[in-house]
C-alpha cells in the first residue's frame, strides 16, 4: 500500500501544468496549420479570380489583387461579346444543371422514401434480399453500366439531353435514397404504424399522413446528399451529353481545357468558383445535415 | 381482388424501383459482362468470343500502367487519409472552442466536385506560376515543383488533391467514433494512471476497429472510381503517366471504339469492388445479427 | 487507510452553482454514502474527490494533505463506475492490471496481486475473456478487481449497482459490505437508492441541490431527519406529512391539523423540541407508516385513532394500507393478520414518541 509523498506531489503538480500548456499550444498550432492547408486552394481560387492576368503573371499564388476586378467572373458566367463567341461560358450550363438536378433529386428522394417505408414497416418475403440488392447498387463502379446506358439512352431517343441525365441520376440515386430512408425508418417505432392500421389507415395513407410528416430530418439529409452528388457529377455528364445539353461540371472542364488563345487563369478560377458555389453554400448553411448524410451512408445500420 | 391488392401493396409500391434497379444495375452489369466476352469494337457484336478480351486487357501496357498507378495511388491515398483523419479527429476531440468552425473547414472540400478541386489544384500546382513561383518569390530560388508535368510524379499530384478532398470525411467518421466512447472509460484510465497518449493508443483506438473498417472500404471505393479528379487535374497525363483504370475504360469505350476491351476493364473494376464490399457487408450483417 | 476532508467546497458549471460550500469529514475506515436525487451534485462531488473535476473554491484533503491540483493517478484512490468502464479491447487480466502496469509495478508483484484479488472476487476463471463476453455481475466484479489491486487508501463508488437487476443488486451489495468489513478501507459511495445507503453506510450524507442536508448514521437519519426533504427521501413507503399549526394550549403544546371542522388537538407533550415554535406557527407533523399500529399498552404516548382504509396493498408479510387522516391521505404498515376491509373503520393508535415536527416555512426540524 502506498501513502502520499508530500514533496513529490508538489513537484509533480508544477511540472504537469507546464507540460499541459505546452501541449495545448502545440495543439492549436497543428490545428491551425491544417486549417490553412484546407483553406489555401479556396483562398487562391478566389483571389486569382479577382486579379488581372497581368497581376497573375507578375505576382504569385498568394499576392493579393491590387485592384479587385470582377471581369473574370463576368467572362466565366456569360462570356465576352464578339470575338470569343467560340469560348465556353457557364450560364446556360448552370441552368442545364438546375434543370437536371431538381427533377432527379425529387424523383429519387420520393421513391427512396417509399421504398424505405415499404421495406421497414411492411415485412414481406424476400425483403432483406431486396434491400441488399438496393444496397449493393450504391457500391457498383459506374464504369460497369456506362456502355449499356449510352445505348439505352440512344434507343430511347434521349441521349445527349437533360432528360436523359435526369433518368440516369434518378435511377442511380435510388440505391442511396432507399438506404437513407430505410435506416431512418427502421428506428421509428413500428407501434406508430400499427396504431394507424388499427385506426383504419391503409398503406399509402399511412405513408403520406403518418410517416412523411415526421421525416423532415432525413428528407433534408437525402436532398442535400443527392443535390451535392448530382450537381457535382462529371462522369455521367461527360459520357451521356456533350455540347449544349451538358451540365455545369462538364462545361467547367471544357472551359479549362480549351483555350483559343492565351490561358486565362483568372477566368478559369472564377468559373471553378461559380461551379462550386451552390454545393458550397448548401454545405455552409446546412452543414450538419451534410455530415449526417456522409455518416448515415457509411455507418450502415 | 381488392383484398389481394391491399395485401400486396407494399410489394407493388416497391416494384417499380426494384425493377429499375434490376434492369439498370444488375441487367446492365450483366450486359457489360457479356460484351466483355465478345469481339465488339465500335458496335456491340454478340457472338461469344470467350475471355480473349481479358487476355488482350492484361497484355495491354496501358492497362498495366493504369493498374500500377491505381495501386500506388490507393496505398498512398488510403494511408494518408487515415493518418490525417485520425490525427485531426483526436486533436479535435480535445474540447476546443473552435471545434465547430474547424470541422467545417476540414470537411468543406467534400462539398466540392472533383472537377472544381482538380481545377483549383491544377492551378496551385502549375509548374511555373503556382507553388513553385510562390516559393521562389519567398526566397527559395532553387525550388522546383513541376510534378504536374513530370511523368514520374504526376500520379502523386492526384494523391495530394484527393487527400485534400477526402481526409476531412475520415476525420468526421473517426470523430463520431471517438465521441461514442463512454466517458467513464476515460475516467477509469486516468485513475489507473494512463497518460492521454496511452489512453488513445491502448484503449480508444482499438475500440475504433469498426470505424477503421468502414473508412478503408469507403476510401478503397473512392479510389477505384477515380475518374473526375484525374480528368480535371492531369487528364491522365502527361501522356498516360497518371492514367487510371476508370480513365482507361472511358477512353477505350468512347474514343477508341474498343467497347469489348472497355467492358473487360469495367468488369475488372466491378470484380475488385465486389471483392472488397461483399466480405465487408457480410461481416457487418453478421455482427449486427450477433448484437440483436 | 486515509482520512478525507472536504472543506468549503464550491463548484460551478457555467452559471449554475452545482456544489455550495460543502463540508465533509470522513474518518479512517468509514463507509460514507452520498445519497440524493439526480442532479443533487453527489457525482460531481465524487469526481472532484477523485481529481477528475477541478475545484472552484475550497479544499480537498486526503490524509491532511491538500490534493486540489494532484492528478487522480497520484491520489492513491480507486473508483468503480456505474457502467463498469472496462476497457473493451482488453482481456479481463489486462483490464485488472492496467493500472499496475502504468505504475511500473514489478511483474511478480502484479501476478501476486492479480492472483490474490481475482480469487477473492471469484473472477480467476475469467481472466482471459473479454468484457463483452461477461455478464453484468461478472463485469462489476472485474471493475472491483481493477480497483482492489491498486490497494488504494480510498475507494470511490459511483452508483455501481444501478445497472444490475434487482436480485444481483442485493448480492453485490452484500459483497461490497463484506469487502468493507474485510479490508477496512475508507469508502465513499454515491447512490440515489436509500436502501443501499441504509444497508452499507457507517454514515450517510443526504444531498440536495448542491448542499449536504444532513450527515449522520443511518439510524439517526431515519429516526431524526433534520428536514422535510430528508424525512421524505428516506424510508419506503414515504413518511406521512400533515400540515397544521402549533398551539400552546395553556401549558400543553399540541398540533392542530389544517382544515378541520372539529376541534382537533393532538398532544405534543411527549416530543422534545429543539426550539419550541410560537403559538400559531405553521408546522408539519410527520410520522412513519410503521408507527401506526394496534393499540399497545406498553407504548407511553399514543394517539388513538379510528381510521377507515381506502386502499389495501398486500406486500407478502404485511399490508400497506392507505387511510384518511384529518383530511390527508396517509399510509400505514400493518401486520397481515389484522383484519382490514375497505371502508370499515378500525381502531389503531399512533406512536407519538416517534414523530417529527418541522417548521412549515423553513422545512427544518424543530
Amino acid at each position: 500500500m502506498q501513502t502520499l509523498d508530500f514533496q513529490k506531489m508538489e513537484n509533480i503538480e508544477r511540472s504537469t501544468s507546464r507540460k499541459k500548456t505546452f501541449y495545448r499550444w502545440l495543439l492549436f498550432i497543428t490545428l491551425g496549420i491544417f486549417a490553412l492547408f484546407y483553406l489555401a486552394p479556396l483562398y487562391v481560387m478566389i483571389i486569382t479570380s479577382l486579379k488581372s492576368m497581368e497581376e497573375i503573371r507578375q505576382g504569385n499564388l498568394m499576392t493579393l489583387p491590387g485592384e479587385i476586378i470582377f471581369d473574370s467572373w463576368k467572362t466565366a458566367w456569360s462570356g465576352r461579346e464578339g470575338i470569343d463567341a467560340g469560348n465556353v461560358f457557364l450560364r446556360p450550363f448552370f441552368w442545364n444543371s438546375i434543370k437536371m438536378v431538381v427533377p432527379a433529386v425529387a424523383i429519387s428522394t420520393f421513391f427512396g422514401a417509399l421504398n424505405g417505408y415499404a421495406l421497414t414497416k411492411w415485412r414481406f418475403r424476400g425483403d432483406n434480399l431486396v434491400f441488399l440488392l438496393f444496397l449493393f447498387g450504391c457500391f457498383i463502379p459506374y464504369q460497369a453500366i456506362l456502355l449499356p446506358m449510352a445505348r439505352t439512352l440512344g434507343l430511347l431517343g434521349i441521349s445527349n439531353s437533360i432528360s436523359g441525365l435526369v433518368l440516369v441520376h434518378s435511377v442511380y440515386g435510388l440505391s442511396f435514397t432507399t438506404l437513407f430512408f430505410r435506416n431512418y425508418y427502421i428506428s421509428i417505432p413500428d407501434e406508430m404504424i400499427k396504431a394507424a392500421r388499427i385506426d383504419g389507415a391503409g398503406f399509402f395513407k399511412i405513408f403520406f399522413k403518418v410517416l412523411l410528416p415526421i421525416s423532415a430530418p432525413i428528407i433534408v439529409v437525402t436532398v442535400i446528399w443527392q443535390f451535392t452528388n448530382i450537381w457535382n457529377d462529371f462522369l455521367f455528364g461527360s459520357s451521356f451529353s456533350f455540347g449544349e445539353a451538358a451540365p455545369i461540371q462538364v462545361a467547367l472542364n471544357n472551359m479549362v481545357l480549351t483555350s483559343t488563345s492565351v490561358k486565362e487563369y483568372n477566368v478559369d478560377m472564377a468559373a471553378a468558383f461559380i461551379a462550386g458555389i451552390p454545393t458550397l453554400l448548401v454545405y455552409v448553411l446546412a452543414g450538419k445535415y451534410f455530415i449526417r448524410g456522409l455518416t448515415a451512408g457509411s455507418v450502415k445500420g | 381482388m381488392f383484398y389481394w391488392l391491399q395485401k400486396n401493396l407494399p410489394k407493388i409500391a416497391i416494384a417499380p424501383s426494384f425493377a429499375v434497379i434490376l434492369w439498370f444495375v444488375y441487367g446492365f452489369v450483366l450486359w457489360t459482362f457479356y460484351i466483355s466476352l465478345t469481339k465488339s469494337k465500335m458496335l456491340p457484336r454478340y457472338e461469344f468470343w470467350g475471355i480473349e478480351q481479358y487476355f488482350r486487357l492484361w497484355s495491354n501496357p496501358r492497362w498495366f500502367n493504369a493498374v500500377d498507378n491505381l495501386l500506388i495511388f490507393t496505398v498512398l491515398f488510403v494511408a494518408i487519409c487515415l493518418l490525417i483523419g485520425i490525427t485531426l479527429s483526436i486533436l479535435l476531440d480535445q474540447k476546443i472552442r473552435a471545434e465547430g468552425f474547424l470541422r467545417t473547414v476540414y470537411l468543406y472540400p467534400m462539398a466540392l466536385s472533383f472537377i472544381v478541386t482538380g481545377t483549383a489544384w491544377k492551378w496551385m500546382l502549375n509548374p511555373s506560376m503556382g507553388i513553385e513561383k510562390l516559393f521562389t518569390d519567398w526566397g527559395f530560388t532553387d525550388f522546383t515543383f513541376d510534378w504536374l508535368v513530370n511523368r514520374d510524379m504526376s500520379i502523386y499530384t492526384i494523391v495530394i488533391a484527393a487527400v485534400w478532398q477526402s481526409s476531412g470525411f475520415i476525420m468526421a467518421l473517426f470523430l463520431a467514433g471517438l465521441r461514442s466512447v463512454d466517458d467513464e472509460i476515460v475516467k477509469a484510465a486516468k485513475i489507473d494512471g494512463a497518460s492521454l497518449y496511452s489512453i488513445y493508443i491502448t484503449i480508444i483506438l482499438p475500440m475504433m476497429r469498426p470505424v477503421f473498417m468502414s473508412s478503408i472500404v469507403i476510401l478503397l471505393h473512392i479510389s477505384i472510381k477515380s475518374y473526375d479528379l484525374v480528368i480535371a487535374l492531369t487528364a491522365g497525363g502527361p501522356g498516360i503517366s497518371s492514367d487510371m483504370p476508370a480513365v482507361f475504360m472511358t477512353q477505350m469505350a468512347f474514343h477508341r471504339s474498343e467497347i469489348g476491351l472497355a467492358s473487360a476493364s469495367a468488369v475488372m473494376m466491378f470484380l475488385t469492388v465486389l471483392a472488397i464490399v461483399v466480405p465487408y457487408l457480410y461481416s457487418e450483417l453478421r455482427r449486427q445479427d450477433a448484437n440483436t | 487507510m486515509a482520512t478525507l476532508k472536504v472543506s468549503n467546497l464550491t463548484k460551478n458549471f457555467g452559471n449554475t452553482q452545482v456544489l455550495k460550500q460543502i463540508n465533509l469529514d470522513v474518518s479512517d475506515g468509514e463507509f460514507i454514502v452520498l445519497l440524493g436525487p439526480s442532479g443533487c451534485g453527489k457525482s460531481t462531488l465524487l469526481n472532484i474527490i477523485a481529481g477528475l473535476e477541478s475545484v472552484d473554491e475550497g479544499e480537498i484533503l486526503i490524509d491532511e494533505y491538500e490534493v486540489n491540483r494532484v492528478e487522480p493517478k497520484d491520489r492513491n484512490i480507486a473508483m468503480v463506475f456505474q457502467s463498469y468502464a472496462l476497457y473493451p479491447a482488453m482481456t479481463v487480466r489486462n483490464n485488472v492490471i492496467f493500472g499496475l502496469k502504468q505504475r511500473k509495478v514489478s511483474k511478480e508483484q502484479i501476478e501476486k496481486s492479480l492472483k490474490h484479488f481475482s480469487k477473492m472476487l471469484q473472477i480467476d476463471q475469467l481472466l482471459d475473456r473479454k468484457p463483452a463476453q461477461l455478464s453484468g455481475g461478472q463485469r462489476q466484479r472485474v471493475a472491483m478487481g481493477r480497483a482492489l489491486v491498486r490497494e488504494p487508501q480510498i475507494f470511490l463508488f459511483d452508483e455501481p449497482l444501478s445497472n444490475l437487476d434487482a436480485k444481483l443488486r442485493v448480492e453485490m451489495r452484500h459483497e461490497i459490505n463484506k469487502l468493507h468489513e474485510k479490508l477496512g478501507t475508507t469508502m465513499v459511495y454515491v447512490t440515489h437508492d436509500q436502501v443501499e445507503a441504509m444497508s452499507l453506510a457507517t454514515r450517510i450524507a443526504v444531498m440536495n441541490e448542491g448542499i449536504i442536508q444532513q450527515i449522520g448514521t443511518p439510524q439517526e437519519i431515519y429516526d431524526k431527519p433534520n428536514s422535510v426533504f430528508v424525512a421524505d427521501f428516506i424510508g419506503s413507503p414515504a413518511i406521512n406529512l400533515i400540515e397544521g399549526t402549533f398551539s400552546k394550549d395553556g401549558n400543553a403544546p399540541c398540533f392542530i391539523p389544517e382544515q378541520q371542522n372539529d376541534d382537533v388537538k393532538i398532544s405534543l407533550s411527549g416530543y422534545s423540541f429543539d426550539s419550541e415554535p410560537k403559538d400559531g406557527q405553521e408546522i408539519i407533523f410527520a410520522f412513519r407508516p410503521e408507527h401506526i399500529n394496534l393499540p399497545d399498552a406498553s407504548i407511553k404516548s399514543q394517539l388513538s385513532v379510528e381510521l377507515k382504509p381506502s386502499l389495501i396493498e398486500l406486500t407478502g408479510y404485511e399490508k400497506e394500507v392507505s387511510f384518511e387522516f384529518y383530511g390527508n391521505e396517509i399510509t400505514g404498515r400493518l401486520p397481515r393478520h389484522i383484519d382490514t376491509e375497505l371502508g370499515k373503520t378500525i381502531s389503531l393508535s399512533l406512536d407519538l414518541s416517534e414523530i417529527s415536527i418541522f417548521d412549515r416555512a423553513s422545512t427544518m426540524r424543530i
